[in-house]
Protein backbone atom coordinates (compact mmCIF):
# COMPACT_ATOMS: atom_id res chain seq x y z
CA UNK A 1 0.00 0.00 0.00
CA UNK A 2 1.34 3.83 -1.25
CA UNK A 3 2.01 5.86 1.75
CA UNK A 4 0.68 9.69 1.18
CA UNK A 5 3.84 12.21 1.13
CA UNK A 6 4.32 15.48 -0.26
CA UNK A 7 6.28 13.94 -3.37
CA UNK A 8 3.12 11.76 -4.70
CA UNK A 9 0.45 13.92 -3.26
CA UNK A 10 -1.02 15.03 -6.72
CA UNK A 11 -0.67 12.02 -8.31
CA UNK A 12 -2.37 9.43 -5.65
CA UNK A 13 -5.14 12.42 -5.21
CA UNK A 14 -5.54 12.09 -9.15
CA UNK A 15 -6.06 8.55 -8.70
CA UNK A 16 -8.64 8.65 -5.88
CA UNK A 17 -10.31 11.06 -8.16
CA UNK A 18 -10.35 9.20 -11.25
CA UNK A 19 -10.93 5.84 -9.35
CA UNK A 20 -8.27 4.39 -10.52
CA UNK A 21 -7.58 3.17 -6.54
CA UNK A 22 -10.41 1.00 -5.10
CA UNK A 23 -11.16 -1.01 -1.76
CA UNK A 24 -9.21 -0.91 1.00
CA UNK A 25 -6.44 0.75 0.01
CA UNK A 26 -9.10 3.73 -1.17
CA UNK A 27 -10.34 3.90 2.34
CA UNK A 28 -6.73 4.23 3.89
CA UNK A 29 -6.03 7.05 1.89
CA UNK A 30 -8.73 8.88 2.24
CA UNK A 31 -8.38 8.59 6.39
CA UNK A 32 -4.96 9.55 5.83
CA UNK A 33 -5.95 12.81 3.60
CA UNK A 34 -8.80 13.59 6.06
CA UNK A 35 -6.20 13.60 8.94
CA UNK A 36 -4.06 16.05 7.77
CA UNK A 37 -5.75 19.80 7.30
CA UNK A 38 -3.70 20.62 4.72
CA UNK A 39 -3.95 17.16 3.07
CA UNK A 40 -7.78 17.88 3.19
CA UNK A 41 -7.25 21.68 1.35
CA UNK A 42 -5.70 19.83 -0.91
CA UNK A 43 -8.11 17.22 -2.04
CA UNK A 44 -11.02 19.51 -1.85
CA UNK A 45 -8.94 21.26 -4.71
CA UNK A 46 -8.59 18.11 -6.37
CA UNK A 47 -12.48 17.86 -6.47
CA UNK A 48 -13.33 20.84 -7.20
CA UNK A 49 -11.48 20.18 -10.48
CA UNK A 50 -14.05 17.97 -12.16
CA UNK A 51 -16.18 20.72 -14.09
CA UNK A 52 -19.52 20.21 -14.73
CA UNK A 53 -21.73 22.26 -17.42
CA UNK A 54 -23.01 25.39 -16.52
CA UNK A 55 -26.91 25.91 -16.56
CA UNK A 56 -26.49 29.47 -18.41
CA UNK A 57 -24.64 28.44 -21.67
CA UNK A 58 -26.92 29.05 -25.11
CA UNK A 59 -28.59 26.11 -26.59
CA UNK A 60 -28.96 25.03 -30.20
CA UNK A 61 -32.10 24.70 -32.35
CA UNK A 62 -32.12 21.11 -32.49
CA UNK A 63 -34.80 20.54 -35.08
CA UNK A 64 -33.08 22.55 -37.75
CA UNK A 65 -30.65 19.38 -37.87
CA UNK A 66 -33.08 16.58 -38.15
CA UNK A 67 -34.26 15.48 -41.63
CA UNK A 68 -37.66 14.91 -43.07
CA UNK A 69 -37.74 12.57 -46.74
CA UNK A 70 -41.32 12.95 -46.69
CA UNK A 71 -40.78 16.84 -47.85
CA UNK A 72 -38.55 16.11 -50.80
CA UNK A 73 -40.78 13.14 -51.85
CA UNK A 74 -43.51 15.69 -52.07
CA UNK A 75 -41.57 17.85 -53.86
CA UNK A 76 -41.22 15.33 -56.45
CA UNK A 77 -44.73 13.90 -56.65
CA UNK A 78 -46.23 17.80 -57.62
CA UNK A 79 -43.06 18.07 -60.01
CA UNK A 80 -44.37 14.99 -61.96
CA UNK A 81 -47.77 15.46 -61.71
CA UNK A 82 -47.46 19.65 -63.13
CA UNK A 83 -45.96 17.88 -66.08
CA UNK A 84 -48.34 14.96 -66.11
CA UNK A 85 -51.07 17.70 -66.55
CA UNK A 86 -49.04 19.69 -69.31
CA UNK A 87 -48.76 16.67 -71.18
CA UNK A 88 -52.60 15.66 -70.80
CA UNK A 89 -53.56 19.14 -71.66
CA UNK A 90 -51.60 19.21 -74.77
CA UNK A 91 -53.38 15.69 -76.01
CA UNK A 92 -56.94 17.27 -75.44
CA UNK A 93 -56.29 20.33 -77.31
CA UNK A 94 -55.24 17.70 -80.03
CA UNK A 95 -57.73 15.74 -79.97
CA UNK A 96 -60.30 18.73 -79.81
CA UNK A 97 -59.06 20.27 -82.63
CA UNK A 98 -59.47 17.39 -84.65
CA UNK A 99 -62.59 16.35 -83.84
CA UNK A 100 -63.82 19.89 -84.86
CA UNK A 101 -61.93 19.57 -88.25
CA UNK A 102 -63.47 16.66 -88.87
CA UNK A 103 -66.25 16.00 -91.44
CA UNK A 104 -69.48 14.48 -89.96
CA UNK A 105 -71.96 11.94 -91.27
CA UNK A 106 -75.39 13.81 -92.15
CA UNK A 107 -78.77 12.71 -92.28
CA UNK A 108 -81.87 13.79 -94.77
CA UNK A 109 -84.12 16.39 -92.89
CA UNK A 110 -81.48 17.63 -90.28
CA UNK A 111 -80.14 21.02 -90.60
CA UNK A 112 -77.15 21.47 -91.91
CA UNK A 113 -74.91 23.98 -94.27
CA UNK A 114 -73.00 21.53 -96.18
CA UNK A 115 -74.50 20.78 -99.51
CA UNK A 116 -71.94 17.80 -100.22
CA UNK A 117 -72.51 15.38 -97.83
CA UNK A 118 -73.79 11.95 -98.94
CA UNK A 119 -77.20 11.57 -97.55
CA UNK A 120 -79.08 8.67 -96.25
CA UNK A 121 -82.84 8.30 -96.05
CA UNK A 122 -84.76 6.68 -93.94
CA UNK A 123 -88.25 5.98 -92.07
CA UNK A 124 -88.60 7.28 -88.72
CA UNK A 125 -87.76 4.41 -86.24
CA UNK A 126 -89.05 3.94 -83.01
CA UNK A 127 -87.33 2.66 -80.01
CA UNK A 128 -89.89 0.19 -79.33
CA UNK A 129 -88.85 -3.31 -78.54
CA UNK A 130 -90.53 -5.97 -81.54
CA UNK A 131 -89.59 -9.31 -82.00
CA UNK A 132 -86.87 -9.93 -84.32
CA UNK A 133 -88.92 -10.23 -87.71
CA UNK A 134 -85.20 -11.48 -89.21
CA UNK A 135 -84.69 -14.54 -87.49
CA UNK A 136 -88.74 -15.26 -85.86
CA UNK A 137 -88.07 -18.79 -85.01
CA UNK A 138 -85.11 -17.58 -82.21
CA UNK A 139 -86.84 -16.04 -79.03
CA UNK A 140 -84.31 -12.96 -79.24
CA UNK A 141 -85.17 -9.26 -78.66
CA UNK A 142 -83.71 -6.60 -81.29
CA UNK A 143 -85.11 -2.93 -81.79
CA UNK A 144 -86.23 -0.96 -84.95
CA UNK A 145 -83.14 0.53 -84.87
CA UNK A 146 -81.50 -2.23 -85.64
CA UNK A 147 -83.43 -3.95 -88.38
CA UNK A 148 -83.32 -0.73 -90.17
CA UNK A 149 -79.53 -0.74 -89.74
CA UNK A 150 -79.68 -4.31 -91.05
CA UNK A 151 -81.55 -3.45 -93.96
CA UNK A 152 -79.35 -0.32 -94.46
CA UNK A 153 -76.18 -2.31 -94.49
CA UNK A 154 -77.91 -4.83 -97.21
CA UNK A 155 -78.76 -2.41 -99.49
CA UNK A 156 -75.13 -0.83 -99.20
CA UNK A 157 -73.24 -3.42 -99.52
CA UNK A 158 -70.91 -2.82 -97.10
CA UNK A 159 -69.96 -5.55 -94.97
CA UNK A 160 -69.69 -4.27 -91.02
CA UNK A 161 -71.31 -1.16 -91.48
CA UNK A 162 -74.17 -1.56 -89.00
CA UNK A 163 -73.08 -0.59 -86.08
CA UNK A 164 -71.43 2.88 -87.91
CA UNK A 165 -74.91 4.11 -89.26
CA UNK A 166 -76.15 6.68 -87.33
CA UNK A 167 -80.27 7.18 -87.29
CA UNK A 168 -81.64 10.44 -86.84
CA UNK A 169 -85.09 10.85 -86.59
CA UNK A 170 -86.50 12.19 -90.28
CA UNK A 171 -89.25 15.04 -89.65
CA UNK A 172 -90.72 14.59 -93.51
CA UNK A 173 -91.46 10.93 -92.99
CA UNK A 174 -95.39 10.54 -92.20
CA UNK A 175 -96.42 9.16 -89.31
CA UNK A 176 -98.32 6.03 -89.41
CA UNK A 177 -99.71 4.30 -86.92
CA UNK A 178 -99.66 1.01 -88.22
CA UNK A 179 -95.50 1.15 -88.72
CA UNK A 180 -94.90 -1.36 -86.71
CA UNK A 181 -97.00 -4.17 -88.89
CA UNK A 182 -95.73 -1.99 -92.21
CA UNK A 183 -91.49 -2.29 -91.31
CA UNK A 184 -92.10 -5.90 -90.59
CA UNK A 185 -93.74 -6.35 -94.12
CA UNK A 186 -90.80 -4.59 -95.53
CA UNK A 187 -88.67 -6.55 -93.68
CA UNK A 188 -90.21 -9.53 -94.91
CA UNK A 189 -89.83 -8.58 -98.02
CA UNK A 190 -86.56 -8.36 -98.44
CA UNK A 191 -86.27 -11.28 -96.77
CA UNK A 192 -88.14 -12.95 -99.73
CA UNK A 193 -86.59 -10.60 -102.15
CA UNK A 194 -83.06 -12.63 -100.97
CA UNK A 195 -84.62 -15.65 -101.21
CA UNK A 196 -85.47 -15.20 -104.82
CA UNK A 197 -82.63 -13.68 -105.80
CA UNK A 198 -80.74 -16.94 -105.28
CA UNK A 199 -83.95 -19.08 -107.08
CA UNK A 200 -84.94 -16.90 -109.47
CA UNK A 201 -87.40 -19.12 -110.53
CA UNK A 202 -90.10 -17.82 -108.41
CA UNK A 203 -92.05 -14.19 -109.26
CA UNK A 204 -91.77 -11.27 -107.22
CA UNK A 205 -95.61 -11.10 -105.70
CA UNK A 206 -95.10 -7.63 -103.41
CA UNK A 207 -96.97 -4.53 -104.26
CA UNK A 208 -95.06 -1.56 -105.26
CA UNK A 209 -96.49 0.25 -102.12
CA UNK A 210 -94.62 -1.66 -99.91
CA UNK A 211 -91.40 -1.43 -101.95
CA UNK A 212 -88.25 -0.86 -99.37
CA UNK A 213 -88.15 2.74 -98.42
CA UNK A 214 -84.50 2.39 -98.01
CA UNK A 215 -82.01 4.38 -100.41
CA UNK A 216 -78.07 4.61 -99.82
CA UNK A 217 -76.03 6.27 -102.21
CA UNK A 218 -73.40 3.75 -101.64
CA UNK A 219 -70.13 5.86 -103.23
CA UNK A 220 -70.39 8.53 -100.48
CA UNK A 221 -71.63 6.32 -98.06
CA UNK A 222 -68.21 4.32 -98.34
CA UNK A 223 -66.26 7.64 -98.46
CA UNK A 224 -68.18 8.74 -95.13
CA UNK A 225 -67.94 5.66 -93.48
CA UNK A 226 -63.76 5.69 -93.77
CA UNK A 227 -63.82 9.18 -92.47
CA UNK A 228 -65.50 8.00 -89.73
CA UNK A 229 -63.18 5.21 -88.88
CA UNK A 230 -60.41 7.84 -89.53
CA UNK A 231 -62.12 9.67 -86.67
CA UNK A 232 -63.02 7.12 -84.02
CA UNK A 233 -59.26 6.09 -84.45
CA UNK A 234 -57.66 9.55 -83.65
CA UNK A 235 -54.77 8.46 -81.26
CA UNK A 236 -53.64 6.00 -84.46
CA UNK A 237 -53.97 8.83 -86.99
CA UNK A 238 -51.39 10.80 -84.65
CA UNK A 239 -48.66 8.47 -84.47
CA UNK A 240 -49.57 5.74 -87.17
CA UNK A 241 -48.12 6.65 -90.21
CA UNK A 242 -46.45 9.58 -89.40
CA UNK A 243 -42.51 11.07 -89.24
CA UNK A 244 -40.90 11.23 -85.73
CA UNK A 245 -37.64 13.13 -86.34
CA UNK A 246 -35.36 14.94 -84.01
CA UNK A 247 -34.11 18.61 -85.28
CA UNK A 248 -31.81 20.95 -83.70
CA UNK A 249 -32.75 24.11 -81.83
CA UNK A 250 -31.00 26.35 -79.85
CA UNK A 251 -33.95 27.63 -77.98
CA UNK A 252 -34.43 24.58 -76.33
CA UNK A 253 -32.20 23.56 -73.29
CA UNK A 254 -30.88 20.16 -75.13
CA UNK A 255 -30.33 22.06 -78.58
CA UNK A 256 -32.76 19.82 -79.72
CA UNK A 257 -36.55 19.35 -80.68
CA UNK A 258 -39.21 16.31 -81.37
CA UNK A 259 -41.34 17.14 -84.09
CA UNK A 260 -43.98 14.17 -84.97
CA UNK A 261 -46.00 14.99 -88.14
CA UNK A 262 -48.02 13.94 -91.23
CA UNK A 263 -50.21 15.36 -93.78
CA UNK A 264 -52.20 17.03 -91.76
CA UNK A 265 -50.70 18.19 -88.92
CA UNK A 266 -47.42 18.74 -86.78
CA UNK A 267 -46.27 18.68 -83.38
CA UNK A 268 -43.19 20.24 -81.88
CA UNK A 269 -41.37 19.50 -78.60
CA UNK A 270 -38.60 21.10 -77.65
CA UNK A 271 -36.81 19.83 -74.39
CA UNK B 1 -27.99 4.02 -39.83
CA UNK B 2 -32.11 4.95 -40.54
CA UNK B 3 -33.54 8.45 -40.70
CA UNK B 4 -35.42 7.80 -37.81
CA UNK B 5 -32.14 6.62 -36.20
CA UNK B 6 -30.20 9.54 -37.30
CA UNK B 7 -32.86 11.82 -35.93
CA UNK B 8 -32.90 10.04 -32.99
CA UNK B 9 -29.10 10.68 -32.63
CA UNK B 10 -29.85 14.56 -33.26
CA UNK B 11 -32.18 14.25 -30.07
CA UNK B 12 -29.24 12.58 -28.02
CA UNK B 13 -26.27 13.84 -29.32
CA UNK B 14 -26.76 17.85 -30.68
CA UNK B 15 -27.18 19.38 -27.61
CA UNK B 16 -23.82 18.08 -26.08
CA UNK B 17 -21.81 18.50 -28.72
CA UNK B 18 -22.99 21.79 -29.24
CA UNK B 19 -21.89 22.66 -25.12
CA UNK B 20 -18.62 20.85 -25.66
CA UNK B 21 -18.04 22.90 -29.37
CA UNK B 22 -18.86 26.08 -27.75
CA UNK B 23 -17.23 25.22 -24.22
CA UNK B 24 -13.85 25.61 -26.15
CA UNK B 25 -14.44 28.28 -28.89
CA UNK B 26 -16.44 30.34 -26.86
CA UNK B 27 -18.05 31.97 -29.96
CA UNK B 28 -21.80 30.64 -30.62
CA UNK B 29 -21.78 30.85 -34.46
CA UNK B 30 -19.06 29.11 -35.01
CA UNK B 31 -20.23 26.33 -32.49
CA UNK B 32 -23.44 26.43 -34.23
CA UNK B 33 -21.98 25.85 -37.56
CA UNK B 34 -19.57 22.85 -36.31
CA UNK B 35 -22.47 21.25 -35.71
CA UNK B 36 -24.28 21.90 -38.23
CA UNK B 37 -21.41 20.66 -40.49
CA UNK B 38 -21.15 17.23 -38.04
CA UNK B 39 -24.64 16.08 -38.45
CA UNK B 40 -24.73 16.92 -42.66
CA UNK B 41 -21.26 14.81 -42.35
CA UNK B 42 -23.68 12.33 -40.43
CA UNK B 43 -26.38 12.41 -43.14
CA UNK B 44 -23.89 11.60 -45.76
CA UNK B 45 -22.18 9.16 -44.34
CA UNK B 46 -25.26 7.18 -42.35
CA UNK B 47 -24.89 4.26 -44.61
CA UNK B 48 -21.24 3.68 -43.20
CA UNK B 49 -21.91 5.53 -39.91
CA UNK B 50 -23.33 2.69 -37.15
CA UNK B 51 -26.00 3.69 -34.82
CA UNK B 52 -24.47 2.61 -31.79
CA UNK B 53 -20.81 4.09 -32.77
CA UNK B 54 -22.23 7.25 -33.78
CA UNK B 55 -21.81 9.22 -31.11
CA UNK B 56 -18.11 8.89 -30.80
CA UNK B 57 -18.19 9.20 -34.48
CA UNK B 58 -20.24 12.69 -34.38
CA UNK B 59 -17.46 13.61 -31.47
CA UNK B 60 -14.76 13.32 -33.56
CA UNK B 61 -15.98 14.83 -36.48
CA UNK B 62 -16.50 18.09 -34.76
CA UNK B 63 -13.21 18.35 -32.63
CA UNK B 64 -11.16 17.77 -35.62
CA UNK B 65 -13.30 20.33 -37.40
CA UNK B 66 -12.80 22.77 -34.07
CA UNK B 67 -8.96 22.42 -33.96
CA UNK B 68 -8.86 23.06 -37.39
CA UNK B 69 -11.15 26.02 -37.30
CA UNK B 70 -8.94 27.07 -34.57
CA UNK B 71 -5.71 26.31 -36.47
CA UNK B 72 -7.25 28.51 -39.14
CA UNK B 73 -8.52 31.61 -37.71
CA UNK B 74 -6.45 31.62 -33.98
CA UNK B 75 -9.14 32.65 -32.51
CA UNK B 76 -7.66 30.73 -29.23
CA UNK B 77 -4.75 33.44 -28.76
CA UNK B 78 -6.45 35.41 -26.47
CA UNK B 79 -9.77 35.40 -23.77
CA UNK B 80 -13.03 35.32 -25.64
CA UNK B 81 -15.60 38.17 -24.59
CA UNK B 82 -17.58 36.18 -23.68
CA UNK B 83 -15.48 35.26 -20.35
CA UNK B 84 -14.52 38.02 -20.03
CA UNK B 85 -17.65 40.17 -19.69
CA UNK B 86 -18.62 37.39 -17.34
CA UNK B 87 -15.52 37.65 -15.09
CA UNK B 88 -16.45 41.76 -15.40
CA UNK B 89 -20.08 41.17 -14.19
CA UNK B 90 -19.33 38.81 -11.14
CA UNK B 91 -17.77 40.81 -8.35
CA UNK B 92 -17.89 37.87 -6.28
CA UNK B 93 -17.42 34.56 -8.82
CA UNK B 94 -18.99 31.29 -7.39
CA UNK B 95 -16.77 28.05 -7.27
CA UNK B 96 -17.90 27.09 -11.01
CA UNK B 97 -17.14 30.51 -12.56
CA UNK B 98 -13.68 30.12 -11.01
CA UNK B 99 -13.18 26.63 -12.79
CA UNK B 100 -14.61 27.96 -15.58
CA UNK B 101 -11.86 30.69 -15.65
CA UNK B 102 -9.04 28.52 -14.93
CA UNK B 103 -10.26 26.58 -17.53
CA UNK B 104 -9.89 29.28 -20.30
CA UNK B 105 -5.88 29.00 -19.42
CA UNK B 106 -5.81 25.69 -20.42
CA UNK B 107 -4.05 24.34 -23.73
CA UNK B 108 -6.94 23.43 -26.34
CA UNK B 109 -5.67 19.91 -25.90
CA UNK B 110 -6.36 19.58 -21.92
CA UNK B 111 -9.68 21.39 -22.16
CA UNK B 112 -11.15 18.81 -24.70
CA UNK B 113 -10.04 15.79 -22.80
CA UNK B 114 -11.52 17.13 -19.43
CA UNK B 115 -14.71 18.43 -20.84
CA UNK B 116 -14.99 15.08 -22.83
CA UNK B 117 -13.91 13.43 -19.50
CA UNK B 118 -16.66 15.28 -17.14
CA UNK B 119 -19.39 16.23 -19.73
CA UNK B 120 -19.73 13.32 -22.03
CA UNK B 121 -18.46 10.65 -19.52
CA UNK B 122 -16.07 8.92 -21.90
CA UNK B 123 -13.28 6.66 -20.70
CA UNK B 124 -9.38 7.58 -22.18
CA UNK B 125 -9.44 4.99 -24.67
CA UNK B 126 -13.08 6.57 -26.13
CA UNK B 127 -11.28 10.05 -25.94
CA UNK B 128 -8.42 8.57 -27.65
CA UNK B 129 -10.46 7.59 -30.21
CA UNK B 130 -11.73 11.47 -30.80
CA UNK B 131 -8.73 13.22 -30.47
CA UNK B 132 -6.51 11.30 -31.91
CA UNK B 133 -4.41 10.14 -28.87
CA UNK B 134 -3.57 6.97 -27.18
CA UNK B 135 -4.40 6.28 -23.68
CA UNK B 136 -1.29 7.24 -21.65
CA UNK B 137 -1.14 10.53 -23.63
CA UNK B 138 -5.00 11.60 -22.78
CA UNK B 139 -4.29 10.33 -18.81
CA UNK B 140 -1.23 12.40 -19.31
CA UNK B 141 -3.19 15.54 -20.67
CA UNK B 142 -6.04 14.64 -18.01
CA UNK B 143 -3.81 14.85 -15.24
CA UNK B 144 -2.04 17.98 -16.20
CA UNK B 145 -5.11 19.92 -16.50
CA UNK B 146 -6.59 18.98 -13.10
CA UNK B 147 -3.66 19.42 -11.63
CA UNK B 148 -3.27 23.11 -12.97
CA UNK B 149 -6.58 23.63 -12.04
CA UNK B 150 -6.31 22.65 -8.35
CA UNK B 151 -2.92 24.42 -8.49
CA UNK B 152 -5.69 27.81 -9.35
CA UNK B 153 -8.06 26.94 -6.89
CA UNK B 154 -5.46 26.64 -4.21
CA UNK B 155 -3.71 29.63 -4.92
CA UNK B 156 -6.81 31.52 -4.98
CA UNK B 157 -8.01 30.32 -1.52
CA UNK B 158 -4.29 31.40 -0.31
CA UNK B 159 -4.89 34.85 -1.76
CA UNK B 160 -8.61 34.75 0.01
Amino acid sequence: MKQLNDENIDELMFMLLEGEIQGEERTALLEAIHADTEYSKIWAAWQNTVVSPSSDLPDINIQNLKRKSKTVFAVHIRKYAVAAAIILAGFLTVFLINRSQSDVLDVAGTESNKPNKPTLQLPQPSDKITRNPLLPNLDTIVTKSQIIKSMASKKSNIQGIENDIEIIENKNAPNNPNSDFELEKIVKHEIQQDEKSENPVIPAQTSPQNEILVSVETTKLANNYKVQQEEQTWLKRLFGSSKIKIENDTNTRTNRKLVIENKKYQIIAGF
Amino acid sequence: MTEREYNSSVDQHAKALFRFIFKSLNVREDAENIVQDTFESLWINRDKVEYEKCKSWIFTTAYRKMIDGIRREKKMTEMPEYYQEKGREASQPDLKSIVSQAMEKLPEIQKSVIMLRDYEGYDYAEIGNITGLNESQVKVYIFRARQTLKNYLVSLENII
